[in-house]
């Protein structure tokens, strides 16, 4: 193990520990819940405090009871910490969001929310004592987290203690695995892949260079992208794998442009994105089209590329979010109020994930996991003298005068297949300056299709 | 020997392009077209990584502490021009370069004056050494998580000279004015080290208690004094070398000195510890090692030359290229 993977690793835990009371971030995460976070790593003690109550609370597993109105626990397992840092406050930020929401209109069921941040610290060993910690010690009713790196030994154990979770996990190894419990707020990046190819495809780029970081959350997406290609007839003139965080990629942007591609298909991290940029620009790549994953949707990505260069170069791909309507305003109203600034594109699909998970427990009337589970695909799936709505307020006054819904999600419409994955047409964007995405083109689903 | 180059499919997937390789025995005209740029991206990198490699074996030189915490010393140095350009003051190249030096050296001094001088008078040990600024390392970084955010951030260069982002090409090397200006600074940076160590009543001090602390201390030497200005010293190249490396990176983030400290540990190392002069040509090696590999073995497996270049030296030099065995490698040069 590298001194930097140490390091990280190390900087994971003490980041956990180290914010002050209140804030993660800017987030607003309470005193109690920041001890639980710096309880989970905060050594040798903690860890003992953890096997301890693993014992003593085996039996509350998968029995998460609430009085009758008072508040119901929600646990929101992300990387805190560690190499998805960046990922896991705009998480919280958007289940914030959704609870503040439900909360105002009285509650999943008549409970008020609480959510509790558990730090997965972005590692997948880590994840399991933290969700094991959660499930023992934290009663909760629902988890919604778990994302890229932290999911692989965490989200089996959630399911075998009949808990719901909410995920946003873009891996192809869990798009055919029956996990009854288990839903993906984004769809894979098996689609994903194959959208980056078909636009470049749709815009006559037939020799391309992809470049991805060598992160795995980068390179799920490469196998569909490169199948995708050579369906479509494409020619994949390089495909470097970039280190993440190194000082300097002069040597892989020369490569690149030597290899004179019509376009670059690309996700790397904003960290690496800029340093990467510049040099692509410096050696006379600058005017080289740019198709990116969704990752270029953040904004820590445009400001690291340089928000001009992303104007007029850039176009970035992703689930086709519903752009305009009641629930985008919803969400960006209730966001903004909070935080002051613009949502990152993963807050979207965590406020989507907590008000799916409500509206199932207003129907179930129970927030029992083993009962309210099932309800889940009632109130997201479309069909005949079903009303499609877009808030949770929609929702829930429409459930308690007994009609069916179909929640249609901020991020996707929010209609999971049989193996619990959102089905989502995908889109050619921009992010504005302001924060608002503009579209640029539709890829719709049945396009993609073939090529997966 | 000649070098041509071959392709080869790097798996079954048929869409997958032909990874470009270099075959050793090929002759190829390309060599000077593929090789020559990355040979000065090569010493470019290595000049980037001397100014931080020099401030690094100076400091463990003297002070005989094994500084984990020098990352944070070196991205301190450019959230202190952070701080600066809030206050509405924008500068250009040099100045920046200064206060980032500034700030890294008040870090520096800070740390190493209150915190580990005390600490290492009680515990001399190695491993105690080890533990302390490992974890002066966290503190900083989750202090700078909790100020700045784990947010990117981008020096105001607006002051800087019209063309510093201007891109030059020569015989088909492509560098931009700015690269220019970090090899300026490490060879200034280098010539200065090597003027002060040889030819100034301090720098002679330096080496005399890098040498032989006890014997230094006897021949009557103020060790503290010289310590504290070691600090100082070794906190301006780091603080400076952090300006540096946050304009090659163009944006950064608290773990922008750790991005860089295992290429500055790795350059020490192969060049000798407590060396300057070693310190510097391990930079270059490290940055040319870094850059070649990438057609020969691939961007995957790049990273990994650097190590494996240090390992087979190590066994054969352990004491790396410029270190002598059997005493204190330190001798200002």
């Amino acid at each position: 193990m590298s001194l930097r993977v140490i390091s990280r690793r190390a900087q994971g835990l003490a980041v956990a520990v180290s914010y002050p009371q209140g804030t993660i971030n800017g987030s607003n995460i309470e005193e109690a819940d920041m001890a639980r976070i710096s309880q989970r790593h905060g050594g040798l003690l903690a860890r003992v405090a953890v096997g301890t109550s693993l014992v003593l609370g085996i039996a509350a597993c998968g029995q998460s009871t609430s009085t009758a109105s008072g508040p119901v626990n929600v646990g929101v397992p992300a990387g805190y910490s560690g190499t998805t840092i960046i990922y896991g406050t705009p998480w919280f930020d958007g289940v914030q969001t959704a609870v503040n929401y439900i909360n105002k209109y009285g509650g999943a069921d008549g409970h008020k929310i609480h959510l509790i941040p558990v730090n997965t610290a972005s590692d997948p060993v880590d994840a399991v004592t933290a969700i094991r910690q959660m499930l023992a010690a934290d009663n909760i009713v629902l988890s919604i987290g778990l994302a890229a790196l932290d999911w692989t030994d965490a989200l089996p154990i959630l399911n075998q203690q009949k808990m719901v979770s909410f995920t946003h996990i873009g891996s192809p190894a869990i798009d055919k695995l029956n996990m009854p419990y288990s839903y993906s707020t984004g769809p894979s990046d098996a689609v994903e892949g194959a959208a980056v190819a078909e636009y470049a495809n749709s815009k006559g780029y037939h020799n391309v260079a992809v470049v991805f970081d060598a992160s795995q959350s980068a390179q799920t997406l490469v196998p569909s992208l490169t199948h995708a290609a050579g369906v479509l007839g494409m020619n994949i003139v390089t495909q470097p794998s970039i280190p993440v965080g190194a000082p300097s990629y002069e040597a892989e942007v020369q490569q690149i442009i030597n290899s004179h591609p019509d376009a670059i298909l690309l996700q790397l991290d904003p960290g690496t994105s800029g340093t990467f940029f510049p040099e692509l620009r410096a050696l006379g790549g600058a005017n080289i089209p740019i198709i990116a994953t969704d990752v270029s949707l953040d904004p820590n990505w445009v400001k690291a590329v340089g928000a001009s260069y992303y104007a007029a170069h850039v176009t970035s791909i992703e689930a086709a979010t519903q752009a305009t309507g009641p629930g985008l305003a919803t969400f960006n109203s209730g966001f903004e109020a909070q935080y002051h600034k613009a949502a990152a594109f993963l807050s979207i699909y965590g406020y989507d994930g907590m008000t799916v998970a409500a509206l199932a427990m207003d129907e179930a009337k129970s927030t029992d996991p083993s009962v309210y589970y099932s309800h889940v695909l009632d109130v997201t799936t479309p069909g005949p003298g079903i009303t499609n709505v877009y808030t949770y307020q929609q929702g829930a006054a429409l459930l308690a005068q007994g009609k069916k819904i179909k929640y249609v999600g901020v991020g996707s419409p929010d209609t999971y297949n049989q193996f619990h994955r959102v089905a989502a047409t995908f889109a050619a964007e921009q992010l504005q300056p302001s924060g608002t995405v503009t579209l640029i083109q539709n890829i719709p689903a049945i396009s993609l299709q073939p090529l997966l | 020997m000649s070098v041509g180059v071959v392709a080869s499919y790097g798996g079954p997937d048929p869409a997958r392009p032909p990874t470009v390789r270099y075959d050793l025995a090929v002759a190829s005209p390309e060599i000077m077209s593929t090789f020559l740029p990355l040979f000065i991206f090569g010493l470019i990198d290595g000049a980037i990584f001397a100014v931080a490699a020099l401030g690094f074996t100076l400091q463990f030189g003297i002070t005989n502490v094994v500084n984990f915490a020098y990352g944070e010393f070196i991205t301190f140095g450019a959230y202190g021009v952070v701080i600066v350009n809030a206050l509405g003051v924008h500068m250009s190249f040099w100045p920046t370069l200064i206060v980032g030096g500034l700030s890294g050296a008040v870090l520096s001094f800070v740390i190493g004056r209150f915190l580990y001088g005390p600490f290492f008078k009680r515990r001399s040990q190695l491993l105690f050494s080890l533990v302390l600024t490992f974890a002066v390392s966290l503190i900083l970084f989750n202090l700078y998580l909790v100020i700045w955010g784990s947010g990117f951030r981008v020096l105001d260069t607006s002051s800087y000279p019209a063309g510093s982002a201007d891109v030059h090409t020569v015989a088909g090397v492509t560098v931009t004015t700015l690269q220019v200006l970090f090899v300026v600074y490490a060879v200034i940076c280098l010539v200065g080290a090597h003027l002060v160590l040889r030819y100034t009543r301090l720098g002679k001090s330096m080496r005399a208690i890098a040498d032989n602390r006890d014997l230094a201390t006897v021949c009557g030497l103020n060790l503290s004094r010289i310590t504290n200005v070691t600090w100082l010293i070794t906190g301006f190249l780091a603080g400076s070398a952090g300006i540096v490396e946050a304009l090659q990176t163009t944006s950064f983030a608290p773990n922008l000195g750790d991005t860089f400290l295992y290429l500055v540990f790795a350059s020490v190392v192969l060049g000798g510890i407590g060396r300057p002069v070693g310190a510097v040509l391990g930079a270059v090696i490290i940055g040319l090692v870094t850059q070649l590999s990438v057609p020969i073995v691939g961007s995957e497996v790049s990273p990994v030359s650097v190590f494996v270049v240090l390992v087979v030296l190590m066994l054969f030099r352990p004491q790396g290229l410029f270190g002598s065995t059997g005493r204190t490698s330190f001798a200002g040069g």
